[in-house]
């Protein structure tokens, strides 16, 4: 009622100082900073230590950027259908060992199609909790980490699986005149993403289910078919990015992936992407991937200790949360 | 204005029964509408004009009664079915999608597809750009719906009912949001609608809206189908208001005015916004006072902002005579001012609570030492106003989810007078709620002041307000245009305060440009 | 006292639903393997289960206001850390350094209070960034390895000791129940908890303190994780900076198995408990029966799951859960 009122009168005084105002709340300004953070970023770590311009590290940065990116893009899928997907890292370490076991018996695609697999089943599980029986998304997607978390040190049971044919680490570790593969497959993925959700009916639902259950029920649209979707693609994402990680390190290892849980969600939200807005989108959070990309790495250069790292870590979450939380109750 | 019409009708209502727990909403109504009609229904507050909305919308279907269209009988078992069977409604809160875009919007009953799931956006913002030339307005096909304005959104929304044969349009208050300027367009757009051959039902409280747009006009009351009647120039507004309202008045309100006390509360310049500037009012102890105005017109807002949930306001509230600031509801509960919501399951009571525990929820402290809560005490308390209010309850520890809306209501009364407030702020008290209980309330609010309480009635209930109130502030678009001194007041003078002069056209907002 | 007798056997029936679980799993798991009914295995059960329960009852404290707790595993670790290095390092008497580590636990929890209480932030993220930050921050203490402490004091008295027969773990979560409920029941802050969770606009609108409840809640949790910690150092004793790094699923699994609602308001200690005895029942059968730790913990994650889906059927009732969609949330008020 305010807000109507508030605008009848704007609209009265339709000048140009109604007109910029409107414009300017479209403008990100976050996501201004968030660029800039980037750079800076960058500019900091190259002048901290001689390693991290070298090329060899630059190509290893686009590869672990790589991987976050799947994870990022996994991660908005949930954040646009309303909750967030806190089994990220499990979901990345269940198909990583899935993956590298099966290939061992039956060849690397057989491998990477089971990985993936792990993810759409376990996904639409967890779709059936959310959808059907209205569980929480985020609720369950804790859930999910212990589920997904567990089998994945059942299936090595604890052991790395090596041996790996020779096929598997192509994708990860390959190079294609010059670019890593791995950047390659990652970048068309996103766009693949950034497809559907932009250019395709299913796409544009699930962001209509994500904000307004109820409009998008009036509009005429499956509200717990695509509440399923939502978590079968956030999940089977996150298992893309766990075949593309034990590409890269050719192995099939249950501890990858722990701190993904957060790095994901802090890449999404340093995009730009407000949480519960329903207003995602993967190109956005490349940004907060490069980010934290370059941060890691940056790190691991410095040998700034594991705990530090994830001290640091959560300390970025909560404060991106936090400003992130403050600017949308301005 | 077209005379009524001697073609077949598109819709047609008989009968029509509704009943929900503790209340019969509708009770065989009749309705009835021809093809580029636009029927106008009004009615008070709990006339189940919203109910028969709901009907007809597919919410939920009739308890008895029959709806034909274009002559078969329908039965509309969801909102899905009454759309494709061509009955659109446009609601008050614009059942958009907020994060897409105006052309997405338009067409999402309509999905322009390239092949398969692949949207075809080209084709999309054709599709949308003609819907909206056809209504002759022009819109940011790219902007995102939740920041247009109000009126752009109805726009959006009446564009999407288009899309997709439109038989019947169902306006549900469309211009309580919305400024003149826009409410001429607003009108433009119907009369387009109209000459389509669109058959619109039309709910509304601005009777002044009726000789620009209406055909034929409907009063229901108390879930009875009153009257219908052609709009010609003879119609007199006082008459509808008079069939809306009722004969009876007199016995609901137990209430006359005593010798007023000193001033309680009393507000100067008080603004906030673009929802009220410059109120001046006040209350004295033992006054029933009311504040009236159409849905839209600051009055909620103003009452909001006594009880200090609103907070950031502009002038002064004073209480006894000192200034104070109610920036939180708890600054206003200290200064004994209670809230009496209009939506008692929202911001009054809590539904899972005993009755016992949401009266005694704002005295938790008195219940015992040092944050303790002696169960006797609380008993006691709860006992005591239960039997003094007469709450119809199977015990003080029933889920107060049980209760009807009258003893909800009267719970929520009770847990100020545990608390001792004693300035009551009331928005639309005795919404929803049975005549019987409603009198009751009646009485409460009589007895309170009789003990030199205060009472601020803010209401769209025209009897109410009439009946039970001392003096009359009228507000219409943001400022109290009209004070009435004492309660003998005719309901000619008050429909005119809150309409305004019914020959001119709607209110006007002062335009600054 | 009058008694609402129809929400009394709604009560009861949601409860005894637990209580049918608690006793299903017990048949079962007898059924499977005899050793599971066996004294030593009960007392085990208890004690465990008793510590456990102290955990629970600050989530269910935490979730009667309608957030979550996802710190709890890095708070246990941080406080035995703590009690580590204040017997090691610093050499002072073991009883300081379990007041330290229930104040680290309190510390915590007030910094978790005021992010999502003060500030809003959303619980999920922002405690679950905190179990991040202090799992790294609490290794980092002791860099990962943990710190001896059995000849150093006497600690394994308190995990492990008895009063007459009773062990003491079984004492002091009694006591802790008491206490609790009767704050639960009794007290403004538990009624304001309730008020919180069920509707916090109200609360707020009737006076309430709602963020200064909100941020007790908080310490209150932190708190108690600090005394499962101070039990659990004791029982294995050291000071471990991966202590128990599920406590947060256990402690969200009992909570929800044992009935308590996840939007706030719904639940009490009786079913906190039935749910605590429930998941450490369950495991310690599964534990019996070989059961890997892995899958082990695929039954936290699934248990959690089933049970907040079970719940709302409960609540809501099959066919409104799954089917019929919630059209004008105000049903009954029509205008």
């Amino acid at each position: 009622m305010k807000k109507a009122l508030q605008q009848r009168t704007d609209k009265n005084k339709e000048g140009v100082i109604a007109q910029l105002s409107r414009m300017k709340s479209s403008i990100d300004w976050f996501q201004f900073g968030a660029v800039g953070l980037l750079i800076l970023i960058w500019l900091i770590m190259y002048f901290s230590t001689p390693h991290f311009g070298n090329k060899f590290n630059q190509i290893n940065l686009m590869r672990q950027a790589s991987v976050l990116m799947v994870a990022a893009a996994a991660q908005t899928f949930a954040v646009i259908a309303g909750g967030l997907n806190i089994a990220v890292g499990s979901s990345v370490a269940l198909s990583a060992v899935v993956s590298a076991a099966v290939s061992l018996k039956f060849g690397t695609a057989a491998g990477y199609i089971a990985g993936v697999l792990t993810g759409v089943l376990t996904g639409f599980l967890l779709g059936v909790a959310v959808g059907i029986f209205r569980v929480d998304a985020t609720i369950g997607t804790v859930g999910l980490m212990a589920v997904a978390q567990g089998l994945a040190f059942q299936v090595t049971r604890g052991r790395p699986v090596t041996g790996l044919p020779q096929t598997y680490r192509i994708v990860g570790m390959g190079m294609w005149g010059g670019v890593p593969i791995l950047v390659v497959v990652a970048l068309s993925t996103i766009i693949l993403v950034h497809i559907f959700l932009s250019y395709t009916v299913w796409g544009r639902n699930i962001y209509a289910v994500g904000v307004d259950e109820e409009a998008a029920r009036l509009a005429g649209i499956k509200v717990r078919w695509y509440k399923i979707l939502s978590q079968v693609l956030s999940v089977s994402l996150a298992a893309w990015a766990g075949v593309l990680l034990s590409s890269r390190i050719n192995t099939g290892i249950a501890t990858i992936g722990a701190g993904m849980h957060l790095e994901a969600i802090a890449a999404v939200i340093l995009g730009g992407t407000a949480l519960f807005s329903g207003e995602g989108n993967v190109l956005k959070a490349l940004i907060g991937v490069m980010i934290i990309t370059i941060l890691n790495n940056g790190m691991d250069l410095l040998h700034v200790s594991h705990y530090l790292r994830d001290i640091l870590l959560g300390l970025i979450v909560i404060s991106v949360v936090f400003i992130n939380t403050t600017l949308k109750n301005r | 204005m077209s005379s009524s019409t001697t073609k077949e009708p598109l819709l047609k209502v008989q009968g029509v029964s509704k009943a929900f727990p503790g209340v019969q909403a509708l009770k065989q109504v009749d309705f009835e509408l021809v093809e580029g009609e636009l029927h106008f229904l009004i009615g008070e507050n709990g006339a189940g004009k919203s109910t028969f909305i709901n009907i007809l919308s597919g919410d939920f279907p009739p308890d008895e009664g029959k709806i034909w269209l274009e002559g078969k009988e329908v039965r509309f078992n969801s909102p899905i079915e009454a759309q494709r069977a061509g009955v659109k409604t446009i609601h008050q809160e614009f059942m958009l999608i907020p994060n897409l875009n105006v052309a997405e919007n338009i067409t999402i009953g309509h999905r322009q597809k390239a092949f398969g799931p692949v949207m075809d956006w080209r084709r999309t913002y054709k599709v949308a750009e003609d819907t909206l030339k056809k209504l002759n307005v022009k819109l940011d096909l790219k902007k995102l719906v939740k920041n247009l304005t109000a009126s752009e959104k109805q726009i959006v929304d009446i564009a999407r009912a288009l899309l997709g044969e439109a038989k019947i349009l169902i306006m549900d208050e469309p211009t309580s949001a919305l400024s003149s300027g826009e409410i001429e367009d607003l009108f433009k757009l119907i009369k387009e609608l109209k000459r389509q051959g669109i058959a619109i039902i039309y709910i509304s409280h601005r009777l002044e809206e009726l000789s620009e747009i209406a055909d034929r006009v409907t009063v229901f009351r108390d879930g009875n189908h009153i009257c219908e009647l052609p709009v010609t120039s003879e119609l007199k507004t006082e008459y509808l208001v008079e069939q809306m309202v009722g004969a009876k008045i007199e016995d609901q309100y137990p209430h006359t005015p005593m010798k007023p006390g000193p001033v309680k509360i009393k507000t100067t310049n008080l603004s906030f916004d673009t929802s009220f500037r410059n109120i001046n009012i006040e209350a004295k102890e033992g006054e029933i006072i009311g504040v009236t105005g159409v849905v839209g017109s600051g009055m909620e807002q103003l009452a909001y902002t006594l009880a200090g949930i609103t907070g950031d306001y502009s002038g002064d509230i004073h209480v006894k005579n000192q200034v104070v600031k109610l920036k939180f509801p708890k600054d206003a509960i200290e200064e004994g001012i209670g809230f009496i919501p209009s939506d008692r399951r929202d911001m009054g009571i809590i539904v899972d609570f005993p009755v016992s525990h949401n009266i005694s929820l704002p005295i938790l402290e008195k219940l015992g030492k040092k944050g303790w809560i002696k169960k006797e005490t609380e008993e006691a308390v709860a006992k005591d106003y239960a039997s003094k209010l007469q709450i119809v309850t199977p015990g003080i520890y029933a889920t107060t989810k049980n209760l009807s809306g009258g003893n909800q209501q009267k719970v929520v009364i009770a847990k100020w007078l545990a608390k001792a407030a004693d300035t009551l702020v009331c928005v639309e008290p005795t919404r929803g709620i049975d005549v019987g209980a409603k009198t009751e309330i009646y009485s409460l609010f009589h007895q309170m002041v009789e003990e030199g309480k205060s009472v601020l009635l803010f209401s769209t209930d025209y009897s109410e307000v009439l009946g039970m109130c001392d003096r009359i502030y009228v507000i219409r678009d943001g400022v109290i245009v009209k004070e009435f001194k004492d309660n003998k007041v005719s309901r000619e003078e008050l429909i005119k305060a809150v309409f305004g002069d019914v020959e001119k056209s709607s209110p006007k907002v002062e335009e600054t440009n | 006292m009058a008694l609402n007798t129809k929400a009394l056997v709604d009560r009861l029936k949601r409860t005894g639903g637990s209580l049918l679980i608690l006793i299903v799993i017990v048949v079962v798991m007898t059924l499977i393997d005899k050793r599971f009914l066996s004294p030593e295995n009960v007392r085990n059960i208890l004690r465990i289960g008793a510590i456990t329960v102290i955990a629970v009852y600050g989530q269910t404290f935490v979730m009667l206001t309608g957030q979550i707790d996802l710190s709890m595993g890095a708070v246990a670790s941080l406080s035995s850390v703590i009690i580590g290095l204040v017997v090691v390092q610093l050499g002072w008497p073991l009883f300081i350094s379990i007041i330290f580590a229930l104040l680290v636990g309190a510390l915590v929890g007030l910094v978790n209070g005021v992010l999502v209480f003060h500030f809003g932030l959303p619980s999920f993220i922002t405690t679950f960034g905190m179990f991040t930050s202090l799992s790294g921050f609490a290794s980092s203490l002791t860099g990962s390895t943990p710190i001896e402490l059995a000849g150093l004091c006497n600690i394994g008295w308190i995990g492990r000791g008895f009063v007459g027969a009773v062990p003491i773990p079984i004492i002091i979560a009694a006591i802790a129940f008491i206490i609790l409920h009767l704050v639960l029941n009794n007290t403004g802050y538990g009624r304001t908890v309730k008020a919180i969770g069920y509707n916090r606009k109200v609360a707020l609108l009737s006076g309430r303190k709602v963020k200064l409840i909100g941020i007790i809640t908080y310490v209150l949790s932190g708190f108690l994780v600090g005394l499962t910690a101070v039990l659990m150092s004791s029982r294995i004793y050291c000071a471990h900076p991966d202590l128990a790094p599920n406590l947060a699923f256990d402690a969200i699994a009992a909570a929800a198995v044992g009935g308590i609602s996840m939007q706030g308001g719904k639940g009490n200690l009786v079913e906190a408990t039935i749910g605590a005895l429930i998941i450490v029942a369950l495991l310690n059968g599964l534990t019996l029966v070989n059961v890997t730790t892995y899958m082990q913990m695929v039954t936290r994650g699934l248990v959690i799951i089933v049970a907040v889906a079970l719940n709302n059927v409960r609540t809501f009732g099959f066919a409104n859960v799954t089917g019929i969609s919630f059209r004008r949330k105000k049903v009954g008020v029509e205008v």
